[in-house]
């Protein structure tokens, strides 16, 4: 996906590897590779990290963060031999992850079930963390459910989940990023699609019902 | 083959290697509930390949190119090319002055010892402490051209003492095969002036 104003980026750009860019960009100051890098990468790591929290304008915040961290940063601490994207990719996860466990520590709810509400800790989780009436993303029904329902995961499925989807992360490198062992990381796939498929059929219940 | 619980995933996901990969579609065409199981996992992770990717909004997108813009116009001593190599240059003069310094603190010091006759001397700083020796002053041993060791900042018959003791520490040797190979070309003859 483009950057709308793009087009003022010439063609060889676009032919370049990302390494090369990110050279360009680091030694000299080459605006239009950090715009090309943009391009290329900016919708999956938006998507991630809105994935991730579901809510447009922490999904903002953390993305500019972790774009701050990224320019700051890429001097210091980027070895050229690495993925850049990967290495982004890090960066956006553990701040994403950061703010989730703020937000559970601040909420400070157990994930266990209600027996009272009948709900469960993500049922319980205010409105504004769920896509809803406040976000302005204008997604299709379908994608608005299963967005909806991937934010009902566990945290550390949802993450396995996105990480494949929007990375292709191999799960040796999800492992790797969550500090689990890859049977684990399978696992957690494993969990996150029985969990899945089980909202769905919930939902599927409850629409019946209702006809 | 055992089936583990990960395995339909590690197939699905084509993180299988060629060999488990046969091995399991064999699995698959005798085992019915293993491919029921498959297919309802193959049928959701389908769903999630729907995802459609967002793009960030350009208002976003905009801030960050233009904080990118201006990293590298942030003042930095280091990316101005003349402080840096004047700073450089300031620094390795200081760093050498210094060393010269204390070059030749140290070789005056060593003239000193050397002025005192020795043809070798080894400098210790030493603490006795037998009775009415405790002493925090310097003690440095040399040995003169006849092999003959000497003691400076010790009066006469401190040093005797001081020899004295020496040789009653001295043991004979029993077993010289045994005897460390540290050795010094120093001879305690023991000669009294």
């Amino acid at each position: 996906m483009r950057l709308n104003n793009s087009d003022h980026i010439p063609r060889r750009y676009e032919q370049m590897k990302d390494r090369e860019l990110v050279h360009l960009f680091r030694k000299k100051d080459d605006q239009l590779a950090f715009q090309e890098l943009m391009n290329r990468h900016q919708a999956k790591i938006y998507s991630y990290i809105y994935s991730m929290i579901q809510n447009r304008e922490t999904a903002n915040d953390i993305f500019q963060e972790t774009f701050t961290k990224v320019i700051t940063k890429m001097d210091d601490t980027y070895n050229e031999q690495g993925k850049w994207i990967a290495w982004v990719m890090r960066i956006a996860h553990n701040a994403t992850i950061d703010h989730i466990r703020k937000q559970k520590r601040f909420v400070d709810v157990s994930s266990s079930y209600d027996e009272e509400s009948k709900t469960d800790f993500y049922e319980r989780l205010p409105d504004e963390d769920t896509p809803g009436q406040h976000d302005q993303l204008e997604l299709n029904e379908s994608t608005s459910r299963l967005l909806k329902h991937i934010g009902n995961l566990p945290e550390e499925q949802r993450t396995v989940v996105m990480l494949r989807h929007y990375y292709e992360m191999p799960f040796k490198e999800i492992a790797e990023l969550t500090d689990v062992s890859i049977n684990t990381a399978l696992g957690r796939m494993r969990y996150a699609l029985i969990n899945l498929r089980k909202m769905f059929d919930e939902e599927h219940e409850k629409e019946s019902n209702n006809i | 083959m055992s089936i583990k619980k990960t395995d339909s995933i590690a197939y699905l996901f084509k993180e299988m290697d060629p060999s488990e990969k046969v091995e399991f579609e064999r699995l698959l065409r005798s085992n019915e509930n293993l491919l029921i199981e498959v297919e309802s996992l193959r049928n959701i992770s389908n769903r999630i390949d729907g995802l459609p990717e967002i793009s960030a909004p350009d208002n976003i997108l905009q801030s960050v190119c233009e904080r990118a813009s201006e990293k590298n116009k942030s003042p930095k001593f280091v990316r101005s090319k003349p402080f840096f190599f004047a700073t450089a240059a300031l620094l390795s003069i200081g760093f050498m002055a210094g060393a010269l310094l204390i070059e030749s603190d140290e070789s005056a010091k060593s003239a000193g010892n050397a002025s005192v006759g020795s043809v070798g001397s080894i400098q210790t700083t030493a603490t006795t402490n037998s009775a009415g020796m405790a002493t925090d002053r310097e003690i440095t041993p040399w040995v003169d051209k006849n092999d003959i060791i000497h003691y400076t900042g010790v009066e006469s018959e401190r040093q005797d003492s001081l020899l004295e003791n020496s040789y009653r520490r001295l043991t004979p040797v029993t077993n010289p095969s045994q005897s460390s190979s540290y050795q010094r070309n120093l001879h305690l003859t023991g000669s009294r002036q």
